[in-house]
């Protein structure tokens, strides 16, 4: 996919959530946390069902299509996907459901996706600089 | 509380989609700067939950500090970006990246500062009030990956 449609379907779907965001925090509406993240487990379905394409192309033919992504690169989005959905969950149960729920588990999906981040970035900047 | 753990979410949403020569592109940062916003947004978020669960009775202020610090870094870098492109004579793009690292780095301390202004209840604004920097921003990015697309 080139650059400019995956910006406008970024675009989109975080002005979606902003605003549903503002309007729930400014207490305008009484909906429920899922509903407020609507616009971001759409967005996510939508990446994770493109990497997984991805993947069953470079499993069929053998090569990236655009030689640009290596399969493990592909994987560990696919992996950083999953913790991030799990954050969101674990976020949202703990705005609506359960107050009481220790920050600690919501957090460590993001925690570990973060720091696998970093790692991965990390070698990147040994090579530019 | 809600706040803080939202904007992080927001943080992340658009990381998966892109390869990291395309992130560079659109959004003008170099990996340097990425890797800076993520061990920063890692801090953060240890620190917030720590405080979340009251185990540390530091004020919002300490609490954004990392983040805070992720913006100081990346003007700084920026700016020596920028010092050296003009010494190297491409006054051209080093003053489109400064106006365009700039602006961003802009809206988001803006956001920041008015976020934990709010969270201690220094200000009454409302929440939207306070989002009005992230607004400004996607449509500064969108029209960023116009132009460079």
């Amino acid at each position: 996919m080139a650059l400019a449609p995956k910006v406008i379907m970024t675009w989109f779907f975080t002005l979606l959530f902003l605003i549903l965001l503002a309007l729930r925090l400014d207490q305008n509406t009484k909906w429920n946390w899922f509903i407020i993240f609507l616009p971001l487990w759409i967005f996510d379905f939508l990446v994770l069902c493109i990497q997984l394409l991805r993947i069953i192309t470079h499993i069929r033919t053998g090569h990236d299509r655009h030689l640009e992504m290596t399969m493990s690169t592909k994987i560990f989005f696919v992996i950083g996907i999953g913790l991030k959905l799990l954050f969101q969950v674990l976020l949202c149960v703990r705005l609506e459901y359960k107050h009481d729920l220790a920050l600690f588990y919501v957090f460590i999906p993001l925690w570990v996706m973060l720091l696998f981040g970093s790692v991965r970035l990390t070698p990147w900047l040994v090579k530019q600089t | 509380m809600r706040n803080s753990g939202n904007v992080q979410v927001l943080a992340d949403s658009a990381a998966m989609l892109f390869t990291i020569k395309e992130a560079r592109r659109w959004l003008g940062m170099t990996v340097f700067e990425m890797w800076i916003n993520a061990v920063s947004l890692l801090v953060f978020s240890v620190v917030l939950a720590l405080k979340g669960e009251g185990i540390i009775n530091a004020s919002w202020w300490v609490v954004f500090l990392p983040l805070f610090i992720a913006t100081g870094l990346n003007a700084y870098f920026s700016i020596i970006v920028f010092v050296r492109l003009y010494v190297e004579d491409l006054y051209r793009s080093g003053i489109m990246r400064i106006l365009w690292s700039g602006l961003v780095l802009a809206l988001i301390f803006v956001f920041e500062l008015l976020l934990c202004k709010r969270l201690e209840n220094e200000t009454t604004v409302s929440s939207s009030l306070v989002m009005s920097p992230l607004f400004v921003m996607i449509h500064v990015l969108l029209i960023r990956a116009c132009q460079v697309s």
